[in-house]
């Protein structure tokens, strides 16, 4: 069986849900990454043309939605961040120390790109000079790509166990710049993509504020965006595991070709949906496209995974994943699962009843 | 044996960075848990056309929460498992192991709490009276079941209860402390709400002032509840183990000090909110609630210190102390050293006079820099500079019962030894004294003392080194 399947059932549950959930984290963080820096972009673009930029539909949802974009990312983020708990700890526990203070200003570093993405939303942000609309979102950016380099730091110092002591002794993480930025562009690039189809499935669906009937079909510059995306992407990956330690060697077997090929199919897939005008901005596509997207990115995490496997030893941390199995809430969490599913489903029931296009006057 | 790198932040000891991040976070969740229930009581006064503010309130108010305590309070959320990292990632580590369940479901409702929230954030303008009351109430049922369920797991640390015997999650969920925990919380969660409320009525320009007295009167009924506190802060208490108890109410004099910020902040609080704005219906103004709610955060830090400090010697009490090491690994350290298993050298640039303050650095860093640093904030030299090196040993060696709130000393007689001297030398700086040939005699009434002070803790049973025995862990 290919990994994760050949793993026992404990330890393929946790990798499994800690897949899932690094998937809809990743899908959500795109979004604000990859729209904060179109928002740097069109800021110059349209450096004359004010209306322009706050008119176009894009950066309407960007702006409307990215608040919510990062909220999504970081309740999302929750739930990988408790399952690698479970299958790495000690790597990640002893990565997180030795980053120490580094690792630290994650934390605010988040709380000011998070305020700052409200600050696009406003007026004030509407009344900014061009150089200055781009440097707000330039610093957002700025932010974002920062946590994302933690992360990577974080990843690739968990899988050097053999350095730890020379690394908390010297304070120099062991990270070779090859490694951080082929992997921080496999994020980058695949950013665009994420960004792009869940803009279009926005504005096909959504219309309250941010879409119009019109504006699906004036935002198909945003295949360019998801196109070039994808190529960087393609090399980017390729790159990232050839110089990842184990690098070649952790992918040459059958789960490396099964994920990899897996991968290469809905890459391929996603360029032939975006490679067509009609279907880049048809509403017919917009959840085969967004379905593959996600397939893709479990995909290369799977891959990431399989590498990060074969750095460390893995096979020493199976029984400590059938000791964590023992515990007990398995099955609360289950049902707990599908009440809140359902109660989720209720909530936008209820909205959907009662939603007038209107608004109403609340100080009346 | 599980070894990790330890930081040290000297002068700030790591525990005030756990203490700094987790009271903000403890502070923002409660409001964001209270702010639930009081929107749904707004939102049902203006249904019943009891307050005509009332929805004009609700919508100003959710914002205060949606860019307080989504922004904020989410990320302190994720933070507090940062640096619960940081400074013990052991602790951490057995919290996540024996809860990861009961933690993934609190983060299932944590999910419905943001979602509800959104969809009222989103689309309150445009939906109907009922359906904005059903979403407030989504949001606030979310939000509690998120307390309720974290409450079991930070409760469990204090009073692991039946789950030290068979390891039963249920009971340690609802371990002796739960429910006193929970119903003061819920209580805490529903005065800073009420407090937040008195803020953002003021800032409604487009009301007058008797149009503010009146919904801050509304808010008051929050406030209510605060005098079941004494109630449920004794139930608390008795619940506590003894010798916590023992430790709030005058053994251990910074505990003393936190327990009574806390009470006199609540009593501060809760007396001005029963007789001036609940009985005489008083208009208080911006800068009187915004001291309220000064105050509330110091009555969240006093009890939030309180809660982490009455739990030593232990983190997760009776199954591991405060510095990470388990009370069935004591015996075992003794013989072989707490530094066997350490492969980590001294970080670069520490102050050392040779090959014996290198190691005594090295003890430091694995028994004692959790909660101390060397010279700073809660400095083992400050605290030991009335002792000669002779005391020293002695009351190291029988640390549990010189100081019933530490854990006994895990280590050789060396490296004991090794620790005085380093500390010796920080103090003094004679290098000669520090690194001079460790002395047979010495070393012997170590061992002598360590032998009398044996491997239990003082305090508390001790049958907790019994469960280890079995291999549980």
């Amino acid at each position: 069986m290919p990994f994760p399947f050949d793993l026992p059932m404990t330890s393929l549950t946790y990798m499994l849900l800690y897949l899932a959930t690094f998937v809809t984290h990743h899908l959500s963080m795109h979004f604000v990454v990859a729209g904060c820096l179109t928002i740097v972009g069109a800021s110059i673009w349209y450096r004359t043309d004010k209306e322009a930029l706050l008119a176009n539909p894009v950066i309407r949802v960007l702006r409307d939605w990215m608040p919510f974009g990062l909220s999504a990312a970081i309740t999302f983020g929750v739930a990988p961040l408790l399952f690698v708990q479970i299958l790495v700890p000690h790597n990640f526990y002893t990565a997180n120390l030795l980053l120490g203070w580094r690792w630290m200003v994650v934390i605010p570093a988040l709380i000011a790109a998070f305020y700052l993405l409200y600050v696009l939303k406003s007026k004030w942000f509407e009344r900014l000079a061009w150089w200055q609309r781009a440097l707000v979102a330039g610093v957002n950016a700025g932010l974002f790509v920062f946590i994302g380099f933690c992360w990577t730091a974080n990843h690739l110092v968990s899988s050097q166990p053999e350095a730890w002591p020379e690394t908390f002794a010297s304070g120099v993480l062991p990270l070779a710049a090859v490694q951080v930025v082929s992997r921080s562009m496999v994020w980058l690039s695949v950013a665009f993509v994420s960004m792009a189809s869940v803009v279009t499935a926005q504005l096909a669906y959504l219309r309250e504020g941010t879409a119009t009937d019109q504006d699906l079909p004036t935002v198909g510059w945003l295949r360019w965006f998801a196109l070039a995306g994808l190529g960087l992407f393609a090399v980017a990956s390729l790159a990232a595991i050839g110089v990842s330690i184990p690098g070649f060697a952790a992918v040459n077997n059958i789960s490396g070709y099964l994920w990899l090929g897996l991968g290469t199919l809905l890459w391929a897939g996603q360029i032939a949906l975006w490679h067509s005008s009609a279907m880049a901005t048809s509403r017919g596509w917009i959840g085969l496209r967004l379905g593959m997207l996600a397939g893709m990115l479990f995909c290369g995490s799977v891959v990431r995974e399989l590498i990060r496997s074969a750095s460390i030893d893995f096979a020493a941390l199976i029984p400590k994943h059938e000791e964590a199995g023992e515990v007990q809430g398995f099955s609360l969490f289950l049902i707990t699962a599908v009440i809140v599913i359902g109660l989720m489903t209720l909530s936008v029931w209820w909205v959907r009843q009662s939603y007038q296009a209107e608004e109403i006057d609340i100080e009346s | 044996m599980e070894v990790f790198p330890v930081n040290q932040y000297d002068p700030l000891m790591p525990g005030i960075l756990m203490a700094i991040v987790a009271v903000v976070h403890v502070f923002l969740a409660q409001f964001a848990v209270g702010g639930g229930m009081l929107l749904c009581y707004f939102q049902w006064l203006a249904m019943t056309g009891r307050c005509a503010n009332a929805r004009l309130f609700v919508h100003g108010y959710f914002k205060w929460l949606v860019l307080i305590s989504f922004v904020a309070g989410a990320v302190t959320g994720v933070g507090i498992w940062f640096t619960a990292i940081q400074v013990s990632a052991p602790t951490i580590g057995e919290m996540i192991r024996n809860f990861h369940w009961i933690w993934a479901t609190e983060y299932l409702f944590f999910l419905l709490e943001i979602f509800a929230g959104y969809l009222f954030y989103r689309y309150h303008r445009n939906i109907s009276d009922a359906a904005c009351l059903k979403l407030l109430g989504m949001y606030a049922f979310a939000a509690w079941m998120s307390l309720f369920l974290i409450n079991g797991i930070i409760s469990w640390q204090l009073t692991p209860g039946g789950w030290i015997d068979d390891h039963s999650i249920v009971a340690g969920f609802f371990n002796p402390t739960f429910w006193p925990s929970l119903f003061f919380r819920t209580i805490v969660a529903l005065t800073l709400s009420g407090l937040v409320a008195c803020i953002v009525v003021n800032t409604m320009t487009k009301l007058d002032q008797e149009e503010k007295r009146k919904l801050i009167n509304y808010a008051a009924h929050l406030l209510v509840p605060m005098v079941l506190m004494p109630i449920l802060g004794g139930w608390f208490m008795l619940a506590m183990p003894e010798d916590s108890r023992s430790w709030v109410t005058g053994g251990s004099p910074a505990m003393t000090l936190f327990m009574n910020i806390s009470v006199g902040a609540s009593v501060a609080i809760g007396g001005y909110a029963f007789i001036g704005m609940f009985l005489q219906k008083l208009y208080i103004n911006g800068a009187t609630a915004t001291l309220l709610l000064m105050l509330a955060f110091g009555a969240t830090a006093g009890g939030e210190f309180v809660r982490e400090g009455s739990r030593k010697p232990y983190s997760i009490r009776y199954w591991m102390y405060s510095n990470g090491i388990f009370p069935d690994e004591v015996a075992q350290m003794r013989k072989d050293g707490c530094l066997a298993n350490d492969p980590y050298p001294l970080t670069d640039g520490t102050k050392v006079a040779g090959e014996v303050t290198t190691r005594g650095a090295k003890v430091f860093r694995r028994q004692c820099a959790v909660c101390h640093t060397v010279v700073g904030i809660n400095g083992v030299t400050d605290l030991t500079k009335t002792w000669d090196a002779d005391q020293m040993r002695m009351n190291f060696a029988k640390l549990q019962h010189t100081k019933p709130f530490m854990p006994p000393f895990a280590g050789t007689p060396e490296e004991l030894e090794s620790l005085v001297r380093y500390l010796k030398w920080v103090e003094h700086g004679d290098d000669e004294a520090a690194e001079a040939p460790l002395e047979e005699e010495a070393l012997a009434n170590i061992q002598k003392w360590l032998d009398a002070a044996g491997t239990e803790p003082a305090s508390g049973p001790r049958h907790r080194s019994d469960v280890a025995m079995k291999g549980d862990r």
